[in-house]
Order: C-alpha cells, then sequence, then structure tokens
C-alpha cells in the first residue's frame, strides 16, 4: 500500500509550514514512501536542497508550488476570460463570456518584444495589459525564443532591470487591490524538467507582474506553462474548495471547470481529511463535485509539519508571520498536518481508495532531473572565426607579453598548461566573459581587484582579474581549478564600491536583462531572533520582548538553552527563571529556520538563456530582480554565479590617487607600486596601520609587532595567520617563535623544506598541504588537492585513518621513512582544515601595500580617502582623524567659505579641513549649495564624495568669481539651508573665520529663520525634509526669491545690526568639543581625555605612546576610550577578548582573558572611558599589548560617577557607526556606544582637592 | 457551552464507559446513564488539540460521531485526562 504526500510545506514556505527539509525526508524514507513532494507557498526557495535531500535519501524528489491564482471564476459566477485582471477595467471585451477561447485571450509574458523587464512587469500599472500580444501558444513559446529586440536597456536607466519605480508604482495601489482581489491557492508539481521550467516562468511571472504581497499568477500564464504540470486544487483557501465553503458549489463547480480546461487530465480535486468537525462534511462535498464534473480526486495531508510534536513550531511561525501572538490566527484546531503513515492516510481515507492511490500514481508519473552535474557558462559573443577557446588563447598571451618581461619560457609552459585545463573543463567562455567585465572596469578607471582562488591561476593574472603574480609567490593553479573536478570556478571581484554601479549596469547591459539577476541569500533564525519570535508568539509586550531577546549573543539559537547556562551576562537574565523554560526550548527548535529571503551582497547569476528557464524570480528591496535560489543552489544547479563586491578601500584608494594626481600631478599605478618600498614595511612594523587594508585591525596591530613584518611575503603571511583557521590551529605561536629563532625550525621530512621555509616549517596556506601532499607521497598536485579538499571536511577517525594509511603507504613506497611520513601525515591532518588561501592573501597583499604606500608617503589624500568613503574599516571615523593628528596632520574645522563637501587637503598635503558632509542633518543638497555658492570651485577640487556626483549647485554660480560668505545672514540667504544645518555649522565653528563668535551667532539663527516659511524650493537646497509642505503658491514665491529665498529683506544684516551680545560667555574648549562630537561625530579641537589628562596623571598611568618603551612583565595603569572590543574566537572554551583603547598619544591594546571578563565584563557595557590595570607584554613573542587584570570605568575611578545624566547635548550619534555585527566581531556581546559624553569635572569632586 | 437543545439534552458532557475495538480503532459500545449502547457505525471523526503554550488552556482531545441505537452520539476522549465523555446526543 504505496502512498505519497503531494502537498507538503516545509520550513521555506515563510511562516506557514515548519518541516526542517532533511528531517521531513528521512521520515517519509522511512515511512517507506518512495517519493516525497515539497509544495512551498509563492516559490521555490527549498527546492534544489529538498531535491538534494531525496536523492541522497534515494526517494524521489517531486517539486511543487502552492501558488496563489487570479480568481477563475468573476463575481457573476462564470468563470473570467483569462487573461483578464481582477479589477482591471475591460470594456471592450465582453465580460465572461464562458466558451472564450483561450488562445484569444491577450497574454503578454514573456514579452514578444522590447524592453526587459516587460511592461506587465512594472508593478500595478503592468496590470493594463497591452493587447499586441501574440496569439497562441506556439507562436508565443516562439517569441520567448527569440532575443529581445529594441533597446536592451529598460527606459529609466536602471542597472538592475526595473529599478523602485515598480514598488512605488505597486504601493499606489490600495491594499485590497495587490492582494489580488481574493488570489486562490493552486498547487502545481512539476512532471519533468519541462515542468520546472513551466514552473519557474509561471512564479517568476507571479512576483514579477504583481509585486504585491502575495504574488498573483495570471490564468493566461497557467494556460500557456501547462503542459508539463499537474494542478491540484489545494486547501481551503483554493478556489473550489473557498466558493464550496462559501456557499456557492456552482461557483466551485466553474471554477473546477476553468482549470479542467486549463490542465485538462491533470488537474485533480484534492481531498484533505483534516479531522476537523467538518471534515467529513467537506469531503463530501468535493468528492460529489469531483463526481459531477468526472475529475479525479487525489488525497494529501497539506503537512505543515514532520510529526505532531512540531505542531506547536508551526504555530509560532503563523503568528510571527500573521504578527499576532498565539491562538493561531489561522484557528488551525489540531495537529493533524503531520507526515502521516500511508497506514494512516489509508485509515482517513479508506473509503475513497481512488483519492488514496492517485497519490502514487501522480508520483509515478513525476519524474524530474534538474541534471545536477551540468555547468552552464553565459553565452560570450564571438568574432567570426574564433572560437572561444582560440580568443581566450590570444587574449592570455597578450596580456602575458604586458606582465612578465621579459616573457619566460616558465610562464609560457605554466600558461599553456592552464589553458589546456580551461579547454579541457570547457571554462573558456566563462573566462571571457570575466575578462570582458574587468576590462570593461579597467576602461572606465573603476578601481577592482580579484580576490579568492582565481589568484592561484595565471591566467587570471594575465587577464587581470587578479595581480599577484602566481609563479612568484608560488600559487598553485590546482587550488583553483582541479582538472580532476569539474566544479564552477569561483571568482570574486571587489569593485571601488563608488562605481560598482556602472559594472553592474555594464553586466545587464553585455549580458541581458533577462539573463542576469542577483543570488539571493537566506536569512535565517538566530538566537536572539529566536528568542523574540516566541515570545511575540506568546503575546509578550514589545518591551518584555526587547529585553528578553537583548542580551542573548548572536549565536545558533540551538545553543540557547547552552548559552543561559554559560554565558556570565546571561547569569542574572530572566531566562534562568522556569516560567521561560518552553520559550526557550522552542527557540532552540527554530535554530536555522528560513526567515527571509535577502538579495546577495554581489552575488550575480549570469546565464546563456533567459533565467526563467531554471530559475524563479521575483523582486529584492530596492527594486532588484532576485532568484529564489542563494548561492549554493544556484552553485548546484549549474549556474554562473559572480561576486561583484563592493570594497570601500578601493574606493579611498581611488580618491587618494586622484588627489595625489591633482595636487602633485604625480601618477600613482596603485596595484604596480613597488613591492619592497622601506617606507612601507617600516609603517607596518609601528603598528601605526590605522586605515591598512587588511591590516589595521587591534589583532593585525598586534600581530605586526610580533611578526615584524619585512617584505611582500611577511605581509601575505600576516594576513593569512590572523584569520579563524590558523588561530584555531595555534599557528602563530610557533610562527613567530621560530622566525625570532627561539624555537628551532625542524620538518618531519627534507623534501617540505622548500614548500615551507618562507612560513619556517609551519603549515599556513592551503596551498603548502598540497604541495607536501604531492612532494612526500607522489602524488600529482591534482590529486594532492582532492586529499586537502577530502581533509577539509569533518570526517570520523576511521576515514581519517584510511586516508593516513593510504598516505603514509604511497609514501613509504616512495623510500621516506615510515615514522617521517606519520608525522606529515599528523601535520597536513592538523592544518589541512585551517590553512588558509594564499592566493587570497596575495591579492589582498597588493591592496594592502597600495594603501600603506600612500599613508606613507601621501598621508593626506590617504586620509582623505578613508574619511570621505566611511563607513569602512575598523575604526570609526573619530579614531582614524585622531591617527591622522598622530600622523602629523594639521587638523583643520569646518569654515563654510574653506571646507568642502568632504575633506579636503590644505596646507600642500599638511592639513586636512573637515568637510561638510560630516555636519549632523547635513544633506548632499545643502553641501553643494554651500559649495557652489562661495563660486570658488572648491568643489572640483576633487572632492568627490563616496557617490556623489558632481551637479552643479542650485543657487550661485559655480564658473563666477569668488564670492564667499560675508556674515551669518548673507549665508542663509543665499544657500537657503534648513536651520538645523545653519544651526549646527555654528556650533561647530564654521562662521568663526567671519569674525563673529559662534555664541552670539547662535541666538541669531532663529531670528533669521523667523520670517521663512518652509517652502519646496528651500527642501530642494537641502532643508530638512518633512518640514517642507509643498503648494502652488510657494513655489511660486520661491520662484521670484531665487536670490533671497523666503527671508525678509531687512534680516539680511542682522547679525552686522546685533553686535550686542558680547556680554555672552565664550564656550571653553570644553563646550566646543562637546558640540564637535555631538555635530561632527569627531574631536576636531582637543581630545576628550584631554579635560581630565590632570587627574587621570595622578592615578599614574602610562600614556600609550610611551607603552613600548616599558618593560615587558611591568605592571600598567592605563585610561583611554574604549574604541573597539572584539572577541575573535573561543579557544579552548575560554573567550578571549581584545579591547582597543586609545587616549590622547595613540591606540593600545588590552587583552582580557576569560577569568577577568566574567569578573569585569560588565564594565564594558556601560562605560565609554575605561580604566585598565594590568600586565604589559613587550617582546618579540608577545608583541605589545596589555593583559587585564582588572577593568573599571575611569568615571567611577576619579570618582564623578554625574556623567550619566549629562545635558541633552551631550548625547552623540557619531556618524558612520553602523553596528557592525559580521565577521571576527560576532560572538561579541559588547556593542560601542553610541552616545558621547565628556568625562566631566566638577571642581568640588576633584580628588586633588577634596580634603 | 451547555445548549441542552444542542446537546439533545445533556447539560453538561457526562462520563461514560466505553468498549474500544482497537482492530479499527472505533468505539463498538458504550454505557451511558446504565445503559449499554451498541455502536451500529462511525460517522465522523475529529481531534481537538490546541492551547499548548499554556497547561490551563490545553486541550488535546478526539471526538467520534457514532449512530447507536438509532441516535447519534458525540463520544470524546480526553487524552489529558485519558477518560472518555458523552457530548452530546443528538435527536
Amino acid at each position: 500500500m504505496s502512498f505519497v504526500h503531494l502537498h507538503l510545506h516545509t520550513n521555506f514556505s515563510f511562516g506557514d509550514g515548519a518541516c526542517r527539509i532533511d528531517e521531513v525526508v528521512s521520515r517519509a524514507a522511512e515511512l517507506g514512501m518512495p517519493a516525497l513532494a515539497v509544495t512551498d507557498h509563492e516559490g521555490l526557495y527549498g527546492a534544489v536542497r529538498f531535491y538534494q535531500a531525496c536523492k541522497a535519501a534515494g526517494i524521489k524528489p517531486i517539486v511543487g508550488v502552492e501558488l496563489t491564482v487570479e480568481p477563475a471564476v468573476g463575481r457573476d459566477g462564470r468563470p473570467r476570460p483569462w487573461g483578464q485582471v481582477p479589477g482591471a477595467a475591460q470594456p471592450a471585451r465582453p465580460a465572461g463570456s464562458p466558451e472564450a477561447p483561450p488562445a484569444a485571450a491577450p497574454v503578454t509574458w514573456p514579452p514578444p518584444t522590447g524592453a526587459w523587464p516587460p511592461a506587465a512587469w512594472k508593478g500595478a500599472e503592468g496590470a493594463m495589459r497591452s493587447e499586441g500580444g501574440p496569439e497562441g501558444r506556439r507562436s508565443q513559446t516562439e517569441a520567448a525564443e527569440r532575443p529581445p529586440e529594441g533597446p536592451l536597456v529598460p527606459a529609466a536607466p536602471d542597472p538592475y532591470g526595473g529599478g523602485i519605480a515598480h514598488l512605488k508604482g505597486a504601493a499606489t495601489v490600495p491594499p485590497a487591490a495587490a492582494r489580488g482581489a481574493g488570489g486562490h491557492h493552486l498547487v502545481l508539481l512539476a512532471r519533468d524538467y519541462a515542468g520546472w521550467s513551466d514552473l519557474c516562468r509561471i512564479i517568476s511571472a507571479a512576483h514579477l507582474e504583481h509585486p504585491g504581497e502575495p504574488p498573483l499568477a495570471r490564468l493566461a500564464t497557467l494556460a500557456e506553462y501547462s503542459g508539463h504540470l499537474v494542478a491540484l486544487s489545494a486547501c481551503r483557501r483554493g478556489e473550489v474548495w473557498s466558493r464550496l465553503l462559501a456557499g456557492d458549489p456552482k461557483g466551485a463547480r466553474a471554477a473546477a471547470s476553468v482549470f479542467r480546461d486549463i490542465f485538462g487530465r491533470d488537474f485533480f480535486i484534492e481531498l484533505q481529511h483534516e479531522l476537523l468537525p467538518d471534515s467529513g462534511a467537506q469531503l463530501r462535498a468535493l468528492d460529489l463535485l469531483a463526481h459531477e464534473l468526472r475529475l479525479p480526486t487525489v488525497a494529501t495531508n497539506d503537512v505543515h509539519y514532520t510529526v505532531k510534536d512540531d505542531a506547536p513550531l508551526h504555530d509560532v511561525l503563523a503568528a510571527e508571520a500573521a504578527n499576532q501572538p498565539l491562538p493561531n490566527p489561522l484557528g488551525r484546531k489540531n495537529a493533524e498536518l503531520y507526515l502521516k503513515s500511508p497506514a494512516q492516510m489509508w485509515r482517513l481515507f479508506g473509503r475513497r481508495p481512488e483519492a488514496f492511490h492517485a497519490a502514487a500514481a501522480i508520483a509515478e508519473r513525476c519524474d524530474l532531473d534538474l541534471g545536477l552535474g551540468r555547468l552552464l557558462f553565459p553565452a560570450y559573443p564571438l568574432p567570426v572565426g574564433e572560437t572561444a577557446f582560440s580568443l581566450l588563447w590570444k587574449r592570455c598571451f597578450a596580456g602575458a607579453e604586458q606582465r612578465y618581461r621579459p616573457l619566460t619560457a616558465e610562464v609560457t609552459a605554466r600558461l599553456e598548461r592552464e589553458l589546456r585545463v580551461v579547454e579541457e573543463l570547457g571554462f573558456a567562455e566563462y573566462f571571457l566573459a570575466v575578462h570582458d567585465i574587468v576590462e570593461f572596469a579597467r576602461s572606465r578607471g573603476v578601481y577592482y581587484s580579484g580576490r579568492g582562488s582565481a589568484g592561484n591561476s595565471i591566467v587570471s593574472y594575465v587577464l587581470r582579474v587578479t595581480d599577484a603574480d602566481p609563479i612568484e609567490h608560488g600559487l598553485l593553479f590546482e587550488r583553483f581549478l582541479n582538472p580532476a573536478r569539474r566544479e564552477m570556478p569561483d571568482v570574486d571581484i571587489d569593485f571601488c564600491s563608488a562605481r560598482r554601479d556602472e559594472v553592474i549596469q555594464y553586466i545587464y547591459e553585455r549580458f541581458g536583462h533577462d539573463k542576469v539577476a542577483m543570488v539571493a541569500t537566506v536569512n535565517t533564525v538566530r538566537a536572539p531572533s529566536a528568542v523574540r519570535i516566541v515570545s511575540r508568539a506568546f503575546g509578550f509586550t514589545p518591551d518584555e520582548t526587547n529585553q528578553l531577546s537583548r542580551k542573548v549573543p548572536w549565536g545558533s539559537a540551538a545553543k540557547l538553552g547552552e548559552m543561559m547556562d554559560e554565558r556570565p551576562e546571561l547569569a542574572g537574565h530572566e531566562f534562568q527563571q522556569p516560567h521561560y523554560r518552553r520559550l526557550v526550548h522552542l527557540g532552540e527548535r527554530l535554530a536555522g529556520y528560513p526567515m527571509h529571503l535577502g538579495t546577495h551582497l554581489g552575488g550575480f547569476i549570469l546565464s546563456r538563456d533567459p533565467l526563467t528557464d531554471r530559475v524563479p524570480l521575483q523582486w529584492a528591496a530596492k527594486g532588484v530582480v532576485v532568484a529564489q535560489f542563494d548561492k549554493d543552489d544556484v552553485e548546484t544547479l549549474g549556474l554562473v554565479k559572480m561576486d561583484i563586491l563592493a570594497l570601500k578601500m578601493h574606493s579611498a584608494i581611488a580618491e587618494a590617487v586622484r588627489r595625489i594626481e591633482a595636487r602633485t600631478g604625480e601618477h600613482v599605478e596603485a596595484w604596480e607600486l613597488p613591492r619592497d618600498d622601506p617606507a612601507v614595511y617600516e609603517l607596518i612594523r609601528s603598528a601605526r596601520t590605522v586605515g591598512l587594508f587588511q591590516l589595521e585591525s587591534s589583532g593585525q596591530r598586534n600581530l605586526a609587532t610580533r611578526l615584524q613584518q619585512r617584505d611582500f611575503e611577511d605581509v601575505i603571511a600576516a594576513i593569512s595567520l590572523f584569520r579563524p583557521g590558523p588561530l584555531q590551529a595555534d599557528m602563530i605561536a610557533p610562527f613567530i617563535r621560530r622566525r625570532h629563532g627561539l624555537e628551532p625550525v625542524v620538518v618531519p621530512h627534507p623534501d617540505m623544506e622548500p614548500a615551507l621555509r618562507r612560513t619556517y616549517g609551519v603549515i599556513v596556506y592551503q596551498e603548502q598541504v598540497i604541495e607536501v601532499a604531492a612532494k612526500i607521497a607522489g602524488f600529482s598536485l591534482a590529486e594532492a588537492d582532492l586529499l586537502r579538499r577530502t581533509m577539509t571536511h569533518e570526517r570520523s577517525m576511521e576515514e581519517m585513518d584510511e586516508i593516513g594509511r593510504t598516505f603514509v603507504e604511497k609514501a613509504v613506497a616512495r623510500g621516506v621513512a615510515r615514522s617521517a611520513a606519520e608525522e606529515v601525515f599528523r601535520q597536513l591532518r592538523g592544518f589541512a582544515a585551517y590553512g588558509f588561501n594564499k592566493a587570497h592573501a596575495a591579492c589582498f597583499a597588493i591592496v594592502c601595500n597600495a594603501s600603506a604606500w600612500l599613508k606613507a608617503h601621501y598621508p593626506a589624500e590617504f586620509y582623505c580617502g578613508l574619511l570621505n568613503n566611511q563607513p569602512m574599516g575598523f575604526y570609526s571615523p573619530r579614531v582614524v582623524l585622531n591617527d591622522a593628528r598622530r600622523w602629523g596632520l594639521e587638523v583643520l574645522p569646518v569654515d563654510v567659505n574653506r571646507s568642502g563637501e568632504w575633506f579636503e587637503v590644505e596646507s600642500d598635503g599638511t592639513a586636512l579641513r573637515v568637510g561638510l558632509a560630516y555636519v549632523k542633518e547635513m544633506s548632499g543638497a545643502a553641501r553643494r549649495a554651500i559649495v557652489g555658492g562661495r563660486g570658488d570651485g572648491q568643489d572640483a577640487a576633487g572632492g568627490e564624495g563616496p557617490s556623489a556626483p558632481l551637479v552643479p549647485a542650485a543657487p550661485g554660480d559655480p564658473s563666477g568669481p569668488p564670492r564667499p560668505y560675508r556674515s551669518l545672514a548673507d549665508f542663509v540667504a543665499r544657500t537657503g539651508v534648513s536651520r538645523e544645518i545653519a544651526e549646527n555649522l555654528v556650533r561647530v565653528g564654521a562662521f568663526d573665520a567671519l569674525g563673529v563668535r559662534r555664541e552670539e551667532l547662535l541666538p541669531q539663527v532663529p531670528l533669521l529663520y523667523a520670517g521663512t516659511r518652509p517652502t519646496g524650493r528651500r527642501r530642494g537646497a537641502g532643508a530638512a525634509a518633512g518640514t517642507a509642505k509643498r503648494s502652488p503658491a510657494s513655489s511660486r514665491e520661491t520662484a521670484a526669491s531665487a536670490v533671497h529665498p523666503g527671508l525678509d529683506q531687512p534680516r539680511l544684516v542682522l547679525d552686522e545690526q546685533l553686535g550686542a551680545l558680547d556680554f555672552l560667555p565664550s564656550w571653553t574648549l570644553e563646550q566646543r568639543v562637546r558640540a564637535e562630537l555631538e555635530f561632527l561625530g569627531l574631536n576636531v579641537s582637543a581630545h576628550p581625555l584631554r579635560f581630565v589628562r590632570d587627574q587621570v596623571c595622578t592615578l599614574g598611568v602610562t600614556p600609550f605612546a610611551q607603552l613600548s618603551q616599558v618593560k615587558h612583565g611591568r605592571h600598567v595603569r592605563l585610561a583611554g576610550v574604549l574604541e573597539r572590543a572584539q572577541m575573535p574566537w573561543i579557544r579552548s572554551g575560554h573567550r578571549t577578548m581584545f579591547l582597543t583603547l586609545e587616549d590622547e598619544t595613540e591606540l593600545a591594546q588590552v587583552v582580557v582573558f576569560n577569568d577577568v571578563y566574567l569578573t569585569y565584563g560588565r564594565v564594558l557595557k556601560s562605560a565609554i572611558y575605561l580604566y585598565v590595570e594590568g600586565e604589559l607584554q613587550n617582546d618579540e613573542e608577545h608583541g605589545l599589548a596589555v593583559v587585564a587584570h582588572r577593568i573599571a570605568d575611569l568615571l567611577a575611578v576619579l570618582g564623578r560617577a554625574g556623567g550619566r545624566g549629562a545635558p541633552a547635548g551631550a548625547a552623540t550619534q557619531a556618524p558612520g557607526r553602523t553596528s557592525e555585527r559580521s565577521g571576527a566581531l560576532a560572538g561579541a556581546p559588547y556593542h560601542r556606544p553610541d552616545a558621547w559624553e565628556l568625562p566631566e569635572v566638577h571642581p568640588q569632586t576633584r580628588p586633588g582637592r577634596t580634603g | 457551552m451547555c445548549n441542552a437543545k444542542r446537546t439533545g439534552g445533556l447539560h453538561r458532557p457526562e462520563p461514560v464507559a466505553v468498549v474500544w475495538d482497537e482492530r479499527r480503532r472505533r468505539p463498538s459500545a458504550f454505557i451511558w446513564r446504565g445503559r449499554r449502547y451498541r455502536v451500529a457505525r462511525t460517522l465522523e471523526l475529529w481531534i481537538v488539540e490546541t492551547g499548548w503554550w499554556n497547561d490551563e488552556t490545553r486541550v488535546s482531545r478526539s471526538y467520534s460521531r457514532v449512530e447507536a441505537e438509532g441516535r447519534l452520539f458525540d463520544l470524546c476522549y480526553d487524552r489529558l485526562t485519558k477518560t472518555w465523555s458523552l457530548e452530546r446526543a443528538l435527536n
């Protein structure tokens, strides 16, 4: 008795399904089912994983979808002609003649001609479809295969082939209409690959044509792509059943007959026995309907959870999706929607054997082969007479001649060898496509650099995809492309983030808008979100929910219980109460559940055929078309994915280079700079590496003091060593000890020596694993790479031992002593999984070298680049600016007559002028108005912001003679900026140079704005949005008063007339710094610790700049601003935390070990200023750091706890502070404070003066 | 809840003893108010199982609508208390 579940929701139904794919598949196999179907809502999100899981479990995967379809029956109860849109006016056609043949209906998807995406996708307006669609199914299919004619670029110059306009269009539609005027569910199953393609096309059309929630499939689309599908009438929300429930059996019959017309014998009435009170009656009604229309029936269980015990998970997810607390908003009364066994299903459907048996029969007819393992490369247009390979060959050798002078036999031999593999694997077109993209970037001067294992290839190097010479650095092609494994090559390229959109636009145009889409990411439930979801379901208040979830670390939800037991910061947590046990338990079971679909940062799919033949597409935020698959799924399907990433460092370097050329005329080729410049290595060794690519983190700065980099290889090593793998395998300590001769360099076998010489016998790189295995056991490099891959994955002891035996036998056969071979294997085994890809590090090292060179030789331009491309890097702009000051650059305050939109270099490269962009509330339009209004062409000097195009400013004439602002009133009148901006400029001293004190100007600002009405024009010039209300009258008025927008004439001379404010006391330096911190996020006039310098000195602290002169092992005291806290890894269960502190003189690194963290960790949550006592490490082995023994809030130590209730103005948001919670920071319980306050000193509490 | 009309004269569920046919997984007879009713057939089965998030709201019952002695009865098995009751006696 065989039964197959054909209606099943995994947790990829996002809120309406709780089956874990692996669990439900193995349960089906356990129950002896020959096949299993997945039918998630509105997409194939989980389909690829499901397909793989089924294949692995040995059962047949059936892929389908439960889609929302427009109503088949109109309000008049008669079948609607297909292709008609609910709510759309259709005057010409006689409304709803049931006999209307489907072929006569206009069908506009896919678009026969014209722009991509088709007009029909443009949101709700697209609902008004053109009538000129081709007739009949056949011609449409042909049309679909024709490449789109006409302009490839959509009307709006939007790189994403659509743009946000669609979403805006959709937003204008009333929600009811967007909700499809009552679409109904329909289950569609793919019978074969053609059916898969049909599903992709139908789902894509439903999403792209109907961007509302939920998407809506048109009947016409179904009709067009119904040939390889099986349709089931779905659940109570299917049209047939819902009409029965609504007491409309006639309508139900009409709907069923529409689907019968579309799907013919492949349409089934679905029978679900949910064991609800009315189930018997419902089944009888459905049965009767099927009988009347002679439609076949099929039994399903609308599976939503694998086992009954998982029903609560489904309830919780449904509550979250409905944004309502339990009880279940869907009114679920029982827990019967689980994967029932064939016997259980028979018990429910024994009286309806035909429906029971139909399930297995349908499954029998479905046979989907996704053809995994094939690779689908994008087409590359070739000149006549060339093959992809011949063209690639020519381009590679042309590139090699430029890269290698003179071209050596070694180079040509390697190039030929690699090209042969590329040819064998059939990757030539792919490389041409990559080359095409980077050539475009190069031709436009867009900075980029390839990264990752592509750097192992000389082909990438000569095509200028990557910049590290693989021969010079001993990089192995086999690590990138293994001839023994035909695997999709993975090329990742970082582009200048300010100009990446140009590249993306080009990719869409070059490869076709219908053949490019972005890769999705699946955001999954982590510990804090699990707590939030369950708390909300339980009906806790938002406050309570936040309270509960806030302190939960960003770990796996599966460890929720464990965290409660172990993490010290959760020791007093509410969760410890038994009341929350149920919550914790449920939260744990939600671990890893997909929450929603996101867009990959830079992953693009490039396809040969229209993507919708293979992949379902939908809108993502920002109007981007995104696949329903993540990068793994895309790779599994064999589609080409390319990472077009955005890197701010490239923007910073590009800006620095541009500025250097503008000031000095020197042209810098950033990637071609010498790699042996002593100034670069001196800088790195000094550990003053703030701003350097990859070497600026506190960990790297500490490593620099230990490693003492001398050459480029050392930089590659440093980049590789401070990584999770090498850190976990503890490679740094032996590396450092051996480098400084503290322990001998030994290798088990002399043959290893060449490969490991540069790393002192320590296996750091994956390339070394390959080389050593090849040398010792006589593997080919390809075989050795396979061995490395094998050892990288988690293996059981037995498997590892087996691999080891083979390795040792092979080595012994070559004459290697058994003991040596065993030791070599032991080392490989220990490091294979932790080694770092040297090619990746080498690619990074080149960017690092450029950043270091720029900092060493053109610090002003370099810091400008950094500060104008925030947020980026490890430190806040405040610390970067302080670092610039420590580097000897003068920092000049904001000045309305001198500041550019961004930071500018002044005084021939010795000073930095704070840019207007840093002023709080400043908008791009206001910046441009201010700079443009001066007419001195300041903005053209290269101060091009991160992404701001140089648009002529609104008022003023940039080409005219300079017209500096003469007064505040003059400034306000000419720029028309908002009052907030004017006030903030005054507060940070931007008018100081005009000769009137800011203390006197500040009270004038309200007067200047007293006579103004917020107008549309001022809004355009940067007034704060929201205060401006457009009206016809005001826009007329502003046109008339373009010179003095909205200001009364007499007030123009206000500040000249009001001279009597000189009694106002001048701000203290402290007040000025406070204003700077608050309104710039920077300290320009002085460091915040300046104001407690004397008091801090009495504590006996060592200024950070002097730490390097203090002897190793000495007890020291530190006082500093907490800049960053990192908890990069947990070794042997013990947390080690790294704090970066800043004082007036330098940055310092503090190491906090587990026990100290447990005792003092709480201080880190609240304090900005820290006082640390500890032991100084200062030698070659340990580098420069302080191991904390005691940590305290500096303000408390100074005897002033009064800082908390600081004046309202003292709380500051520093710009560019994003809550980075990725990478090394993950797991850190600490957030950097966003609120600034100065360490306040009240005279009566000064320690020196108290008696 | 205790709509006497709806529940066929029952003012509240009354405990019954049920003879369970394990092979067919159906009640085969029950004793109500001292009288034995032989179940002729089972017409409907349904299950109510909800309120799991709170011990006070938690419900787990399975119902059988049976025909016995020419009348319709709704028998209820409470899985939490493991007891049978008669919820309704119709017509």
